[in-house]
């Protein structure tokens, strides 16, 4: 399997995985497997999972696309930045995210114009608890961005 | 330690501390060391952070399976960083 393909597959995963842990067909899925108590706690704890899955998918995606993390011929990582538009970009987008995860009500109105009333209102709860993954992978992206390892640290020079 | 090994540890052990988060003799050691309000406090915020291991593991996954086999051609192919790319940097031994 290619990069590109095993790229898909992770993110397809995840991405089903959000509203598939929320569905009654999976709840009642876990419920047949497990017992009524057992597969009611394994659904709801899978459903609960929000930052879990967003804040994975926005991580990686930025250590991908902006940090350029990769694998060295000897087998350590390396970074390969991209350069300050890339890191601009990342960081409107993640202020973007922030204000329509903080704006609960706003977004669940404009989705209910388009969608079910409920479905409008599920997707914007779901927002709304993303932020934290938001917050996260932007601290760390700031952080990435403000603390880098002095010109000295990297190579570890040899003990002798 | 092979690398198997470490990943058995390090996926085994994510997923242990999960497991442990989520058990009841957990929250009621808490409480007893603690008392019932620190206890039950801390257990709570203990338990609604099992987010936290469960985002590792899935990061961990893309890690392993699709950036460690990313390769600076790869990178230097167009796929990720094209524009203005900054000399490598190792940043693990």
């Amino acid at each position: 399997m290619n990069l590109t393909m095993r790229r898909v597959v992770w993110v397809a995963a995840l991405v089903a995985a959000m509203p598939l842990s929320g569905w009654a067909g999976t709840y009642a899925g876990w419920r047949a497997v497990l017992g009524e108590a057992a597969g009611t706690a394994m659904a709801v704890f899978w459903d609960l999972q929000v930052e879990s899955y967003v804040t994975a998918l926005l991580l990686v995606g930025i250590l991908e696309l902006v940090y350029g993390l990769h694998r060295r011929g000897d087998g350590r990582w390396a970074v390969a930045r991209r350069g300050g538009g890339a890191h601009i970009l990342a960081y409107a987008g993640l202020l973007v995210l922030v204000a329509v995860c903080s704006a609960e009500g706003p977004v669940r109105d404009i989705l209910q114009l388009a969608l079910p009333h409920d479905i409008g209102a599920s997707v914007a709860h779901y927002l709304r608890r993303s932020l934290e993954a938001v917050l996260t992978v932007g601290g760390l992206m700031l952080f990435l961005d403000l603390v880098r390892p002095g010109p000295f640290a990297h190579p570890t020079p040899p003990h002798t | 330690m092979n690398r198997w090994g470490k990943r058995v540890l390090f996926y085994g052990g994510t997923l242990a501390v999960v497991v442990l988060m989520c058990q009841d003799f957990v929250r009621r050691a808490h409480i007893a060391v603690l008392g019932d309000s620190a206890g039950g406090s801390l257990y709570s915020f203990v338990r609604t952070n099992v987010e936290a291991p469960i985002s590792i593991i899935f990061i961990a996954l893309y890690l392993d399976l699709v950036l460690g086999r990313r390769h600076a051609s790869d990178v230097a192919a167009g796929d990720g960083p094209a524009t203005d790319p900054a000399p490598a940097v190792e940043v693990d031994a």
